[in-house]
């Protein structure tokens, strides 16, 4: 086995000073470009799992290593990692040109190299042409390309996902699946995919993380876990009667 | 829920003709109200100046202009009230990042008691802080007389505005904005400037120029911690009005005054307009959270001891004070209120003028609130493209001049314009409302235009292609949504009116004090009971201004309003 | 459509104002005869209602006015309207049309003004010979005398002894180094008793004639203020902010105030003299009178002159130290015994003829001004 590019061990995290738990000893590894789906019902803790990992929550114990660095303490803007959320969260006083090219200018690329990369990213999600467009004129669909444009465009080393179809119509949905995962794999990205759909876990994640109350309860292939799920919450989150 | 901040909107035009007819008639209340009880005596004081015996004395302009000590006053109001605006904006952005993003204990009441410093008499603090910077006091550090004593000072009396103002503005402002930009690699600083900076700007404008407004109009601050050294337009207007009665000088510096007053307004207008962004809101509740990080737990904690430091030692010193007897620790103070000293006329009871001041600020806020209603309305029109018309920025600004324009401009002017029938109100207790729904328009509206522009403009158009007369649509749509900011109008009317000094103050008024002119009255006779009563009168003062802007805040819509 | 608003607005505005000018046309002034009958306030048989603009320092005890009332079936309404100068100009504001029917509370330093203005109809009230002839200024009979004060710097007793100083007793000692930096003054230009301060020295050291920077009287202030002199806005900013002797814990002990202030520092009235909290310097006393007139135009000039009568009965006269500190003008008022205990006599206090002081005070002023702006 190769050394683990994202490692979490014994990693608890609160809710706030209180003393309830949003994590509890939770501990897994991922390889370079595996991708990771972690899939629980609302309040599992799955939403906190990625944003520990992203720096935004702070670890009360355990640590978050990634590609060998300890990064438990390590600032949001300094882990490089790119991070999208359900609501997009794009810059409304931006537009789509300079949401994508937020990232770059952070990391001080020079402009001429700034623009070429904004291009490429926008043409990766099939918006070619759209720079110049205000955030507020594009439809939903539009909205969870330009952000994911966004989130690859300074080419993190781990792309972090909460629900990114959340807030999109099933058609949409169906639709834009399948590209993510052509596009993930085109790009050899090594990603944490956050939802509570099945359906789209299964058909983008190498493997599963099913989180139950802070905990992993199962982490394994799809098709592991279709055939043996390791309780009957995970049966229940797998659809199963 | 959408604002629907008129920029890049992109509706259908809607029966325009229609609908600016709708919107003049319910623009002219207020307007007329303006134009009767501001324009017409403020243009009249201006005329009596400056036209005399059949001439007009354009030389007095002259004379100003050239006049050494004029220049230095009107020098010194230009950038007194600028440093005072930048400092006030600079100190209170951290306040409003602490309310915007922290839940912590006790943070309603402060949300709330925020507000008391904003309320209470200039004299009052004023005589309380020079009692902490003015030397040989609390800190032993010596600022009396300096453009540093006024600087706080209007720091202090302005702070609630921008907190409140940016702060709830800041807080439906979705957090996730602020992580994106974290995770694609801004530092702390960078983040603020680069992401929240352009979504707040436009509150910080708004709010700047109610500060603004304040400090260059300033008075009492500037008579009493500045020295004599130090005077603005205001007091030089006020000398020369009152004191001197040279009215063509006055005329010539309430013009000056009233021309800077309305380029300034009309820059701020522009600029806030201009950075306005369309934003998905959140409402306050999502966004905020408790500190986690020992560094989140040092900003709350340097905040609150901020605030501590600047809002409460000069109302604890006040406080202190008014228990202070020369027998010791206790209520003598307060008990001394209730008995009447003589029976003298100059002597209020406390009860009559807590009942004077309510009484007033019911009345101020019900024609604030009817005034701001349709002044709101007329802004806002129903919500489409063609609605940000130059009239309606016009109406806005307009709403504003008053508080930029000296008091006893106004008060002056209202002795000569107002003595004949019907309208012989020189004396009437009516003026003291008026005034005061004068001073509290601009912030009725300052709440209700946001509230009203949160209406998806889609509802009213569904509504009118249904059939619905302008007048209905007005009804079941606005009326009930619009509700709750008018509830928060109207407690913020009330507390206006209720700390409103300088415009009663130069009225001509039968015998009814308010509490302010009571508390100012007990300062303006020597001994130890007068000084305690006007302690104790203020404290009373203050505890009213919690309770009632408590009362607002319960009321206050979720994050769509300013102040 | 806002430039037909503004157009509209400004056309109301010029009728309006039109109709108000055309209407204020001024009423005749009369000649009051005497109200007193047999020396007693009259009775009206309709009930009047009078309205008087004062300063708002003016007080009187509840009862004292309710004796008036009850008398001569007058209600009076008190129209309390700034200080004495802000009064004084709104008065002259609406000369011929005012606001009221008596205007009490203007001094000798507003006098000219009043009368230059000629705000005042004539009324020579039967009681105004009982008034000490030094009070009667106003030889023209409208301005009747009703109360006096004098403006004194006060001084804290407590702050010396604790110094193991000596308290100043003259203008000079003020510019000695013992005292340097104890004395708070109020502006001239914006306070009524730093104004009467100014005056008095000008009318102590001379050379209000003298237009230049170096007049006798300035050459004074640069002394006083070379002796660390502070200058504050107003009596309240000075009493209660500067002055270590008032309840506001200042901390200089000589402060510009009142003959009459030192009584209501006193809480423990069996306190002998010498040992109250403060005391005044009665060698830098300025007389301050006040007075009352009925104002030209006046909706209701017998009542007024009824009530100006009433100032200058006992009841009303033996009241005014207790409510505004001042001292009566009517000979042989009795003080109350607080305010007789307290308060020393001021034996010859300096003043000014009122035309000097209407005929130079702008100018002292601004030379006062320029020396210390």
């Amino acid at each position: 086995m190769t050394t683990p590019f994202l490692s979490l061990n014994h990693v608890s995290a609160r809710h706030g000073k209180s003393e309830t738990y949003a994590l509890r000893d939770v501990s897994f590894e991922i390889s370079r470009g595996e991708v990771v789906g972690v899939l629980g019902s609302s309040g599992s803790g799955k939403t906190t799992l990625l944003r520990v990992i992203a720096g935004l929550h702070a670890v009360s114990e355990g640590t978050v290593v990634l590609n060998g660095e300890d990064l438990t303490t390590t600032p949001t803007h300094q882990r490089s990692v790119g991070l999208m959320f359900q609501e997009h969260a794009l810059f409304p006083h931006l537009n789509v040109f300079d949401n994508v090219a937020f990232g770059l200018r952070m990391a001080k690329i020079p402009k001429s190299d700034r623009s070429i990369r904004v291009d490429e990213a926008l043409e990766l999600v099939g918006l070619t042409g759209f720079g110049t467009r205000d955030v507020s004129s594009l439809s939903g669909g539009e909205r969870q390309r330009v952000a994911l444009a966004r989130t690859i465009a300074p080419s993190p080393s781990l792309l972090l996902l909460d629900e990114p179809m959340g807030s999109l119509d099933r058609v949409l949905r169906d639709r834009l699946v399948p590209e993510l995962r052509e596009l993930i794999n085109r790009l050899d990205l090594t990603a944490v995919y956050v939802t509570h759909d099945r359906a789209e876990a299964f058909e983008l994640a190498d493997r599963i993380a099913v989180l139950s109350e802070g905990k992993v309860i199962q982490f394994d292939t799809p098709s592991a876990l279709d055939a043996y799920p390791a309780t009957d919450h995970v049966a229940q989150l797998l659809g199963h009667g | 829920m959408v604002s629907t901040l008129p920029l890049n909107q992109t509706s259908p035009p809607v029966s325009s003709r229609r609908n600016s007819w709708w919107r003049l008639l319910a623009a002219a209340p207020p307007l007329v109200f303006l134009a009767v009880f501001f324009a017409w005596p403020v243009g009249a004081i201006l005329l009596r100046g400056l036209h005399s015996g059949g001439t007009w004395n354009v030389g007095v302009f002259g004379d100003v202009f050239t006049d050494p000590t004029m220049r230095r006053v009107l020098w010194f109001t230009a950038w007194e009230s600028v440093a005072s605006t930048g400092l006030c904006v600079l100190v209170a952005i951290p306040g409003a990042a602490l309310f915007a993003r922290y839940r912590f204990r006790g943070k309603r009441l402060l949300w709330s008691a925020l507000l008391v410093p904003f309320v209470l008499p200039t004299v009052v603090v004023a005589v309380s802080m020079l009692g902490i910077i003015g030397g040989g006091g609390l800190t032993g550090i010596n600022l009396n007389g300096t453009v540093w004593a006024i600087l706080i000072a209007h720091v202090f009396f302005n702070y609630a505005v921008v907190v409140r103002t940016v702060g709830s503005t800041w807080s439906t402002i979705d957090p996730r904005l602020e992580e994106s930009a974290r995770a694609l690699g801004a530092p702390p600083w960078r983040v603020f400037a680069e992401v929240t900076w352009p979504l707040i700007r436009s509150a910080v404008a708004a709010a700047s120029s109610i500060v603004f407004l304040f400090s260059f109009t300033s008075f009492g601050i500037v008579l009493i911690l500045g020295g004599i050294s130090h005077r603005t337009l205001e007091v030089e207007i006020y000398d020369q009005t009152a004191k001197f009665l040279h009215l063509d000088l006055a005329a010539v510096l309430a013009l000056v005054q009233l021309v800077v007053v309305v380029l300034i307004l009309v820059w701020f207008g522009r600029s806030q307009r201009r950075r306005s962004v369309l934003f998905d809101q959140r409402s306050a509740s999502e966004t905020e959270h408790l500190a986690e990080t020992p560094r989140q737990r040092w900003f709350v904690r340097s905040n609150l001891a901020f605030m501590a430091l600047l809002l409460g030692t000069p109302l604890f010193v006040l406080v202190v004070r008014s228990f202070a007897t020369p027998d010791g620790w206790g209520f003598g103070f307060y008990r001394s209120l209730a008995d009447s000293r003589g029976g003298s006329t100059s002597f209020v009871p406390p009860i009559d003028a807590i009942g004077n001041s309510l009484l007033f600020a019911s009345i101020a806020t019900v024609i604030a609130l009817v005034l701001g209603l349709c002044a709101a309305w007329a802004i806002v029109g129903d919500g489409s493209v063609d609605s940000d018309s130059r009239f309606a920025r016009w109406t806005d600004t307009a709403l504003m001049i008053p508080l930029g324009t000296s008091a006893v401009t106004v008060g002056f002017g209202f002795l000569i314009v107002f003595d004949e029938p019907p309208l012989n109100l020189r004396s009437s207790l009516w003026l003291i409302p008026i005034a005061h729904a004068i001073v509290a328009l601009p912030f009725v509206v300052r709440l209700l235009v946001p509230a009203l522009r949160s209406i998806d403009p889609r509802v009213r158009e569904a509504a009118a292609t249904l059939g619905a007369s302008p007048r209905r649509v007005w009804w079941s749509v606005d009326v009930p949504i619009v509700g709750r900011a008018l509830a928060a109008a109207a407690g913020f009317a009330f507390a206006v009116s209720l700390g409103e000094f300088g415009a009663t103050a130069f009225l001509i008024r039968p015998d009814r004090p308010t509490m302010p002119i009571a508390i100012y009255r007990a300062l303006g006779r020597p001994g130890v009971y007068n000084f305690g009563q006007a302690m104790a009168m203020s404290t009373l003062l203050m505890v009213l201004t919690v309770v009632v802007i408590l009362l607002i805040d319960r009321f206050r819509p979720a994050g769509v309003s300013e102040f | 459509m806002k430039r037909r608003f503004s157009l509209a607005a400004l056309s109301f505005v010029i009728l309006a104002g039109a109709c108000g000018s055309s209407g204020s046309a001024a009423k005749q002034p009369t000649v009051i005869a005497s109200v007193l009958v047999n020396g007693q306030l009259p009775h009206f048989d309709q009930p009047q209602t009078l309205k008087v603009l004062t300063h708002d320092s003016f007080a009187v005890t509840q009862s004292v006015l309710d004796e008036f009332e009850a008398a001569t079936n007058v209600k009076v309404e008190l129209i309390p309207s700034g200080d004495a100068v802000a009064m004084t100009n709104s008065a002259i504001l609406t000369a011929g049309n005012p606001v009221a029917d008596v205007i009490f509370g203007f001094d000798e330093n507003l006098l000219g003004s009043v009368l230059e203005n000629n705000l005042l109809q004539a009324y020579r009230p039967d009681r105004l010979k009982t008034v000490e002839p030094d009070y009667v200024i106003d030889a023209s009979g409208m301005a009747t005398p009703i109360d006096h004060g004098d403006v004194c710097v006060n001084f804290d007793r407590g702050a010396f002894a604790k110094a193991g100083t000596s308290i100043p007793t003259t203008f000079d000692g003020l510019g000695q180094p013992a005292v340097k930096s104890d004395l708070v003054v109020e502006d001239p230009s914006t306070s009524t008793p730093g104004l009467a301060f100014m005056l008095a020295t000008i009318a102590k050291f001379g050379g209000g004639n003298d237009t230049s920077e170096d007049a006798s009287w300035l050459t004074y202030w640069k002394q006083l203020k070379a002796n660390g002199v502070s200058v504050v806005d107003s009596w309240e900013t000075a009493y209660y902010g500067s002055f270590s002797g008032g309840s506001g814990k200042g901390d200089r002990p000589l402060v510009v105030s009142y003959a009459s202030s030192p009584p209501a520092e006193v809480a423990d009235t069996s306190l002998p003299v010498d040992q109250a909290p403060t005391g005044v310097i009665t060698d830098t006393c300025y007389r301050q009178t006040e007075f009352a007139g009925i104002l030209r135009g006046a909706a209701n000039s017998q009542a007024a002159a009824a009530f100006i009568e009433f100032m200058l009965g006992n009841s009303f006269q033996a009241d005014v130290p207790g409510q505004m500190y001042v001292y009566p003008v009517v000979k042989g008022t009795t003080l109350t015994d607080t305010f007789a205990k307290y308060t020393a006599p001021v034996a010859s206090p300096l003043t000014l003829p009122y035309a000097d002081v209407s005929a130079n005070r702008d100018r002292w002023i601004a030379q006062w001004s320029a020396l210390f702006r």
